[in-house]
């Protein structure tokens, strides 16, 4: 398949979290993932979009953008917001870190980002915002990834 | 969502995404479900759910610990593998049955 590119500008909404994963879906099956691969992605597009909604735009609106682009079997995906930034990245990543107990988050987002997609980049600068890109090569099989 | 009593049993049936949006809505729904019953099992019925995200992980440990609080237990029954694949990078079996 030859290049192609996709982007999305949403709201920091709840509603938005289905949304966003829907759409990618919706890209990335082009690609004939299996419903494995897809359910993968999906989930951790799940997880940047709700990072933005819950953390990033915490204190008010904003807007998530959202970047898809597939190259042969590959597919990356950039989630970028304008919000707070995140302090401590090194902490952010570490499973069961949640800085909102209280609203019952797990702490599992980043650590489900990693384990379901192949990379993961995160860029953030306090009072500027967040930029996570994941990627995938759907023609990885579980052998290769193990 | 729906739910049945039986005793001291409470189920639970999901039947949409389990995301941050929808916690939002169920977690009150299901703790004055608690309140009100009192249960010493809560089931979580899983069977229609067919997308669970880390707001899920988090759904599930704040019922866990409930049930834990009121001497009850929790039990999940009938997830689909990619919702108990989730629930698993969590390690949730150490504290819920999951059948």
């Amino acid at each position: 398949m030859d290049q192609e590119k996709m982007e999305l500008m949403i709201k920091a909404d709840p509603k938005n979290e289905s949304f966003a994963r829907a759409v990618v879906g919706a890209f990335v099956s082009r690609l004939n993932p299996t419903l494995e691969q897809l359910s993968d992605i999906q989930t951790a597009v799940s997880e940047a979009v709700t990072n933005c909604v819950v953390h990033a735009y915490r204190n008010g609106a904003g807007d998530i953008r959202l970047i898809c682009e597939m190259d042969r079997s590959n597919i990356k995906i950039s989630v970028i917001d304008h919000g707070c930034g995140i302090p401590d990245l090194k902490r952010a990543r570490e499973p069961f870190y949640t800085t909102c107990p209280e609203m019952e988050r797990s702490g599992m987002g980043f650590t489900i980002m990693e384990a379901f997609m192949d990379s993961i980049e995160v860029e953030s600068r306090i009072g500027e915002g967040t930029t996570v890109v994941l990627e995938k090569d759907l023609s990885a099989t579980e052998d290769d990834v193990n | 969502m729906d739910y049945g009593i039986q005793n001291d049993e409470l189920t639970v049936y999901l039947n949409e995404d389990i995301d941050h949006a929808s916690v939002m809505r169920l977690r009150p729904w299901i703790e004055d479900l608690l309140q009100k019953h009192r249960p010493l099992l809560l089931t979580l019925d899983l069977a229609d759910v067919d997308f669970m995200d880390s707001a899920g992980i988090g759904f599930v440990i704040g019922r866990y610990k409930s049930m834990k609080k009121s001497g009850g237990r929790l039990k999940i029954v009938n997830a689909k593998s990619k919702v108990t694949k989730i629930l698993h990078m969590a390690c949730i079996e150490q504290l819920v049955e999951i059948h």
